[in-house]
């Protein structure tokens, strides 16, 4: 009888275990996803995941609520995403470039801990395009630099990728550069150079499309040729693979501590995604430089984009002078 | 010489060293960015000290007011109105009262979330100020928060929870702070 | 064109756009009336549920918010003091006061009706702007932006014609506080404290409704009474008051044209904004005002000039828009995302082949606009009785409200606190006699004025000539510096005659 009801034991407990819920594995997700984005509604960020969360949504069942929080240059929503519970149920991207920017270019600790960041995976990059003024006479990157003067650049702010573009291809190519600075968008930029505000600006196809009959793109910043502009000679082509690195990616990311499993779910989804034609026609069609990165890969972009930086402090510091 | 030192005199008073402080500090900011900091500041540091003055040598406010109004062309029955107060002020007890209100709903939402403390504030100021029935204060203040916490919830706005430890996830405590 | 045209309002009276219509104009409105959240977080939370939908009936939903959140902020502004977007703000100074006076119903018809001329005057201009488009876009730069900031910052001296020194004093401290933040052209914080909340500056919504909305609550609850005593209201006759206020715009077309003016021309630079629209047309209607001692202390030509102006700039903010992906307004920006999401690329290639969408967007504004004017005046009798409840049923809602408003606006809540402060702050200003509208005018300007000034500086490699070689530039300095000179010669001349 005792022996009886020890099998009995035995095995309703093991029918408990197996019935149980696994929620690890099993059950992720089983309720909304909130995708963080750190710019606001409208924004390029922002429509890349609402694009991937509509695919997401079919795929893994459950609601991605995609949620704007703008501010400090993009800093907030990665705050936002490091500091949230690591259950796989706050994700987002994380616009690396201010926080490298933060600790390379002004020596300042930012305010998240950038390696303990939980990488997904990285989606695309945004790749530039370096245009001038249609009226001037410059042709190619030889141009800029016979032109024996500095080549005023219109930029948003010191410090932002298309200043660090436009410094490292003057640095590389080797012409002095100046800048007009303060727009507040890169479309903005695109117009006051094909108004002659300035002589020259980086941007995406995208961003100086509404104005190109003014401009005449000079390089591609990517490692090959873009198919906006096929006539138009890439950084890669060039030999200044330095250039090709400058690029901000976007980052699907996790708050540090998120498990694996979780982590690998995602992954899986992203991974699918950038691997369905439709959508990857869409994003290059919108603009993006589908640049598709584990976790390993968009640490080693990383790390050579902040090597490029630490390089470019001296520069910053010169400019940033109380003058 | 006549002296006013008044509510007005000690908050121009603060405007003014609130003006000079941003001033003294703008003088590290680089040349161009004091550009605009050194314009507005001055120029205010100036009329402020002529309101200032104004309440020991009301001759000065007078002369600078019907000297600029004149500049600008003012009209007739604009002048003459330099002491004149915007609007007839109620009492500081009420209006330390209204605030007292608005600082506290505002400490008590930080703490315990849009979902605890509306109901409770609405009932109470109805209560307490509206003199209105206890049961129909508080009838009003629950359909008001549900109302409102609903409308976020089903827009997929997150409501704030409040900053104290977790009690109901997403609805009472573990709310994130935002950076500061 | 007229393809495009035909096919646009061909869509138009098909069931499923009237009912996006409506639907917007519901959203947009309440949206709009609840101080704090507006356009910006209407069509933020609209955008998703867009997503598969038919690109034009998209449209028409985001056609029917935009046109329909000013009125929407106008209510409260009126019947409470309370705006309910910043735009709104200078439709407080005369909408309250009528209301006080027991002619609520009246403003509130004459805010319905302003906004559906700016609306449909606003389209006008854009329709017949929109081949020349790029030419206006490109000869407006900075130097041209800074003496049209200029003259409004200007203004703030017509603004406090009653107390110079005091509005003076107000307008500085608004630009003092507006330089807070982070300058990306020099990598610099100001006054920030190490704070990363006020990076970005003083945000816009918490502090102009925290200085307007929350300064009129601790006034108004403190106060009691009601806006309108009951007494006083026995005897108002509601409805016939919408009639009045309708024939008050009709009969005042020089005031609504000019302001439409204002309000598009506005529109089409891109980065000022409503508030700006608002309040430029707001002052210039003070210089052209044939009410002078009634405007500002309850004039229809007040709210005339600021709620007209105020739809017309959605019109005119389309155009940079579609033309160049620059947002005229922070409300475009969302569409952008919008035709982004949609397959549409703001630009040449959209003004070539999406012109259906672009007709679409406009007819959608006029339509929901007389939607919106029309449900508006219908409702105006019931809604004005509002200023007839005791402030202290009414106070508690309206703070609750205004918290939660300008919390959803970025789901940060220090951005409540932001609120009360200016709150506070705006309350002592208002019961020491410092006009809150010279604060708000030097707060949205200065940023514009300082930004435009060095990017000039840039451009010119460090020459002010660049101020006054530009043709357009040339021009606005000389209405600019004729603003300033002609009311002093004026006065002159007329003191030299009084001496004679």
């Amino acid at each position: 009888m005792k022996l009886f009801k020890t099998l009995v034991a035995v095995l309703t407990l093991s029918a408990v275990a197996v019935l149980l819920p696994q929620p690890v594995l099993a059950d992720y997700p089983d309720k909304p996803i909130t995708f963080i984005v750190p710019f606001g509604a409208g924004s390029s960020f922002d429509a890349l995941a609402r694009k991937l969360a509509q695919r997401w949504e079919k795929e893994l069942k459950v609601p991605i609520v995609v949620k704007p929080l703008p501010g400090s240059g993009g800093r907030r929503g990665g705050i936002r995403i490091y500091k949230s519970k690591p259950d796989g149920y706050t994700i987002g991207w994380t616009h690396f470039v201010p926080f490298l920017s933060d600790l390379h270019l002004r020596g300042k600790k930012p305010s998240i801990d950038i390696r303990k960041v939980s990488i997904i995976y990285q989606i695309a990059a945004s790749q530039f395009y370096v245009f001038v003024n249609k009226k001037l006479p410059y042709k190619s990157l030889d141009d800029l630099k016979n032109a024996g003067k500095a080549i005023k650049f219109a930029s948003t702010g010191i410090g932002a990728i298309t200043w660090v573009q436009a410094n490292a291809l003057g640095a590389t190519v080797g012409f002095p550069v100046k800048f007009v600075l303060g727009y507040k968008k890169l479309a903005d930029g695109a117009l006051a150079v094909a108004k002659g505000d300035a002589e020259a600006g980086v941007g995406g196809a995208i961003h100086f499309r509404a104005v190109k009959d003014d401009l005449r793109p000079l390089m591609f910043f990517g490692p090959k040729r873009d198919r906006f502009y096929p006539d138009v000679v890439s950084a890669g082509e060039l030999g200044y693979t330095k250039l090709t690195n400058l690029g901000a990616p976007r980052v699907i990311t996790a708050p540090p501590g998120t498990p694996e499993s979780r982590l690998k779910v995602l992954r899986a989804a992203a991974i699918r995604a950038v691997n369905d034609k439709s959508f990857v026609d869409w994003a290059t069609e919108t603009g993006f430089y589908m640049n598709p990165q584990g976790p390993a890969g968009t640490w080693k972009g990383l790390d050579t984009k902040a090597k490029i930086f630490r390089e470019l402090k001296p520069l910053v510091d010169k400019a940033t002078r109380k003058k | 010489m006549k002296s006013r030192i008044d509510g007005s005199f000690i908050f121009t008073l603060f405007l003014g060293l609130f003006v000079l402080v941003c001033l003294i500090f703008a003088r590290d900011f680089p040349d161009s960015l004091q550009i605009a900091t050194n314009l507005a500041g001055y120029t205010t540091l100036a009329l402020i000290c002529v309101l200032l003055a104004g309440a020991f040598y009301p001759e000065i406010l007078h002369w600078t007011e019907t000297a600029l109004q004149d500049l600008w062309g003012a009209s007739g029955q604009d002048k003459g109105a330099v002491d004149a107060v915007a609007e007839e002020a109620p009492p500081w007890p009420a209006v330390l009262k209204s605030i007292g209100y608005a600082v506290g709903f505002l400490l008590f939402s930080f703490l315990f979330g849009f979902f605890v403390v509306p109901p409770i504030f609405l009932a109470t100021y109805l209560i307490a100020e509206a003199k209105v029935r206890p049961l129909w204060a508080i009838l009003a203040g629950v359909i008001a928060t549900a109302i409102l916490d609903t409308g976020m919830m089903m827009v997929y706005v997150e409501v704030w929870a409040g900053i104290i430890p977790e009690i109901f996830e997403g609805y009472i405590g573990g709310a994130i702070m935002p950076p500061l | 064109m007229f393809e495009s045209m035909a096919l646009a309002a061909s869509r138009l009276a098909e069931p499923g756009a009237l009912a996006m219509l409506l639907l917007g104009v519901v959203v947009g409105t309440t949206f709009g009336a609840l101080p704090g959240l507006g356009s910006i977080v209407a069509l933020s939370i609209a955008l998703p549920f867009t997503y598969g939908m038919d690109s034009m009936l998209a449209m028409f939903l985001f056609a029917g918010i935009m046109s329909s959140v000013t009125f929407g902020g106008s209510v409260p502004a009126i019947l409470l003091n309370t705006p309910g977007t910043p735009p709104n703000a200078a439709t407080c100074f005369d909408g309250y006061p009528l209301a006080q006076r027991g002619e609520g119903a009246r403003a509130v018809a004459v805010s319905a009706t302003s906004c559906f001329v700016g609306s449909v005057c606003g389209t006008v201009v854009t329709l017949a702007l929109l081949p020349v488009i790029k030419p206006i876009v490109f000869a407006f730069g900075p130097p041209e932006f800074f003496w049209l900031v200029v003259f409004g910052l200007v203004m703030i001296a017509f603004a406090s014609r009653a107390n110079m020194v005091k509005g003076l004093v107000g307008g500085g401290i608004g630009v003092m506080l507006s330089l807070v933040g982070y300058s990306d052209m020099y990598d610099s914080f100001r006054y920030t404290m190490g704070s990363n909340y006020l990076w970005d500056g003083i945000p816009l919504v918490p502090f102009v409704v925290g200085l307007f909305a929350v300064s009129e609550l601790i006034n108004y609850s403190a106060r009691g009474g009601a806006t309108v005593t009951a007494d006083k209201a026995a005897d108002i006759n509601w409805r016939g008051q919408v009639l009045v206020g309708v024939m008050d715009v009709l009969s005042r077309p020089m005031q609504w044209i000019r302001a439409s003016a204002i309000g598009a021309g506005i529109g089409i630079i891109p980065g000022l904004g409503g508030a700006v629209a608002a309040f430029m047309s707001y002052f210039v209607g003070m210089k052209h005002t044939t009410e002078p001692d009634l405007y500002g202390k309850g004039s229809v030509e007040g709210i005339i000039a600021s709620e007209t102006a105020n739809d017309a700039k959605e019109g005119g903010a389309l155009l940079p828009t579609v033309a160049f992906g620059l947002p005229g307004s922070p409300d475009m920006a969302i569409l952008l995302g919008a035709f982004i999401l949609h397959g549409l690329q703001p630009g040449p290639l959209m003004l070539r082949d999406h012109m259906d969408i672009i007709y679409a967007l406009l007819f959608g504004i006029v339509m929901s606009q007389i939607a919106t004017s029309g449900l508006g005046l219908l409702a105006t009798p019931l809604l004005a009785r509002l200023s007839v409840l005791p402030s202290r049923w009414i106070a508690p809602f309206v703070l609750v409200l205004v918290f939660v408003g300008t919390y959803m606006v970025r789901t940060n809540i220090f951005d409540v606190f932001m609120a009360v402060a200016a709150g506070i702050f705006g309350y002592l200003l208002r019961r020491y006699g410092f006009p809150l509208i010279t604060i708000v005018i030097g707060y949205i300007l200065g940023p514009l004025a300082e930004r435009s000034y060095l990017q000039s500086m840039q451009i010119s490699d460090g020459s002010l000539m660049i101020f006054v070689t530009e043709p357009i530039a040339l021009i606005l300095m000389l209405g600019t510096v004729a603003t300033i000179l002609v009311p002093i010669v004026t006065a002159w001349r007329r003191k030299g005659e009084v001496l004679t």
